[in-house]
């Protein structure tokens, strides 16, 4: 019951949205998609019942039945292929598009869909059931409900896109309103960040007054970046650099030799629009690790590249890597974070990946798709 | 007699602000040695045996915290941090001397003030009052382990916690010791801590926990460190100055 009832969970997460890759196995999808039909077909058995006032019949029923929920199980096993084969063969800028905002024209795709697949079904069933002997004896046939099944389609379709344009202007606020108060928490100044800076300018006040000033200029260039991307949808590529710029600068005048840092970009890349504050955590875990356990020298390496129709975000450090027991507790939240900003605003299209860097270190991997021109 | 102090910051400007705050501040102090990393401290302390410690709470190697959990001798501990939210509590709570970072003269000095006076004492009031801070900065533990399971080459044992005399870190690994045998097992002490009832496995160093049920005493060495002894084992292990106080109240 449970593995069964968990497949058909999973199976449940986007049904009607196209994935490439979905988490539930195929039987339960079919599953599904068999359940669905049924709940279509007991629906449309009983309106029809309702409206040609035999809802008392119970022979009547009984004897449409059989013939009605086989055409209903062949239309859904018809839909099924057909958006299978759209799923899989498809390109994903497609599937974005028919997924995203549900415009008149992704209505009419849906409809138009719809309305070949009931069709096709139909006729299917017509071949399939109509030469069954003993179907003849029952009063609904495929043929005679085309233009009705026809109108009832047009009638769905302009119904779902109502209804999934309504969703769809939903689930948009709901994104925006999580994805701010995540670039919110994103955005916080750590305290001991804080004051330990402070501490660091006061300190260099008596002895090096020049690098006081150097470290109160990256820590001033480091909030204003910070405070001014908390308040974007999205920057460019550049900016998001800048910041930890001015970041690894400050934590290397506080740590003297102890880090370097490399930032490399390709210049083609840097006005990419991005979603900001994604990097800043990352390389704050890199400087927690290369620093934390590790007595001798850190490296933090910084790269944005560009794969196929992906760009890639990457942060290396040679700290004590992801095996070791950690010290520092809530580390988990900033990747988490990170995980549902992408998520909410690219579903399966952006990835964090969290690996070993051999020969020590850890390797941070942002992938998030390249904006469509 | 001059006294002698350490100074452990793994931020090499923060340091030497300590240091040159407390030349003003308190003249005569002698500034020994400054440590980078938690590890250095544990062991600067160990062979210098300092009067005074000033540790930064957030350290690599080992914690400002784990470090005073360390220390057998009679160095006085003075926690310096930027900011820990719960520590500070715990040691506002307990009357414990620190300090917060960035660091200011007037208040290092009302610092050094109490320091002086407190340092001709016994010390044992401080220890007590360092002790009290720790056992409160120590994690509740609300489901504790009643049994260990040791992996020896192909075998694996499950050791009831009420047969354990004591665990003791040693390098890597955390000795298990039964009434019986040694086992060794990979959980670090600071793990370990967090999943034993607190009511009968106390910490009585950083590298040690003692099942109280097992112990047989105590006993004070000429330098006077304090030791546990357990019944029908050899084996000594040392009580860090934080824990003293605990035993004084048995």
């Amino acid at each position: 019951m449970n593995p069964l009832f968990e497949a058909l969970q999973l199976a449940r997460q986007d049904f009607f949205k196209l994935r490439k890759h979905r988490a539930a196995p195929a039987w339960a999808m079919w599953l599904l998609t068999g359940l669905v039909s049924l709940a279509w077909g007991v629906g449309l058995l009983a309106l029809i019942a309702v409206l040609g006032r035999r809802w008392d019949d119970l022979d009547w029923l009984l004897a449409q039945a059989p013939p009605f929920f086989a055409s209903t199980f062949l239309i859904g096993a018809v839909f099924h292929v057909v958006f299978t084969l759209i799923e899989r063969q498809a390109p994903q800028r497609f599937l974005d598009w028919a997924n995203g905002e549900p415009s008149v024209s992704v209505s009419v795709f849906y409809g138009a869909i719809s309305m070949a697949c009931v069709g096709l079904g139909l006729g299917l069933s017509y071949l399939l059931l109509g030469q069954i002997p003993g179907m003849e004896k029952a009063l609904w046939a495929p043929q005679r409900s085309w233009w009705s099944f026809t109108l009832l389609g047009i009638f769905a379709s302009v119904l779902w896109g109502l209804w999934a344009w309504q969703q769809w202007h939903e689930e948009q606020l709901r994104r925006q309103a999580k994805e701010a108060e995540l670039r919110l928490l994103q955005a916080q100044i750590e305290p001991h960040y804080l004051f330990n800076t402070l501490a660091n300018v006061r300190s260099l006040i008596d002895f090096d007054p020049p690098a006081a000033g150097q470290l109160l200029d990256a820590f001033t260039d480091h909030l204003r970046v910070s405070l001014t991307s908390m308040r974007a949808e999205t920057v460019p590529l550049e900016r998001e650099l800048e910041l930890v710029g001015h970041y690894l600068r400050l934590m290397q005048l506080r740590m003297g030799e102890r880090l370097s840092f490399s930032i490399t970009a390709d210049p083609a890349l840097r006005s990419l629009p991005v979603p900001p504050l994604l990097l800043q955590p990352l390389v704050e875990n890199a400087i927690h690790h290369g620093l934390e356990c590790c007595i001798d020298a850190g490296h933090v390496q910084i790269q944005a590249e560009r794969q196929g129709e992906l760009l890639v975000l990457s942060v290396r450090d040679n700290g004590v890597g992801l095996d070791t027991p950690k010290k520092r507790k809530g580390n988990g939240v900033a990747t988490q974070n990170i995980r549902e900003r992408l998520a909410s605003r690219y579903g399966e299209r952006a990835r964090l990946l969290l690996q070993s860097a051999p020969p020590r270190g850890t390797l941070a991997t942002l992938q998030i798709p390249l904006p469509t021109p | 007699m001059s006294l002698r102090a350490l100074i452990a910051d793994d931020e090499p400007h923060l340091a030497r602000h300590l240091q040159a705050l407390l030349q003003q501040a308190w003249p005569e102090l002698q500034i020994v040695a400054t440590a980078r990393h938690g590890l250095e401290a544990a062991q600067q302390i160990a062979e210098l045996n300092p009067d005074l410690a000033f540790l930064d709470i957030q350290m690599p190697g080992l914690t400002g915290l784990e470090v005073a959990q360390g220390i057998e001798g009679p160095t006085r501990v003075v926690f310096v941090t930027a900011y820990d939210e719960y520590a500070v509590q715990a040691f506002e709570a307990a009357a414990l001397d620190y300090l917060l970072k960035p660091l200011q003269l007037e208040r290092l000095q009302r610092c050094v003030a109490r320091l002086r006076t407190s340092l001709g004492g016994s010390g044992s009031e401080a220890d007590a009052q360092l002790g009290a801070a720790l056992q409160a900065l120590a994690p509740k533990v609300s489901h504790p382990l009643r049994f260990i399971r040791a992996s020896n080459g192909e075998l694996t044992h499950q050791i009831p916690v009420a047969d354990i005399l004591y665990f003791h870190a040693d390098d890597k690994y955390t000795v298990v010791q039964t009434t019986r045998d040694e086992h060794l097992i990979r959980t670090p002490i600071s793990e370990l801590v967090e999943q034993l009832d607190p009511e009968s496995f106390w910490q009585v160093h950083r590298s040690s926990i003692v099942n109280l049920q097992h112990l047989a005493g105590t006993r004070r060495d000429d330098n006077s460190r304090l030791f546990v002894r357990f019944h029908g084992h050899a084996r000594e292990l040392p009580v860090s100055r934080a824990y003293v106080a605990r035993f004084k109240a048995m």
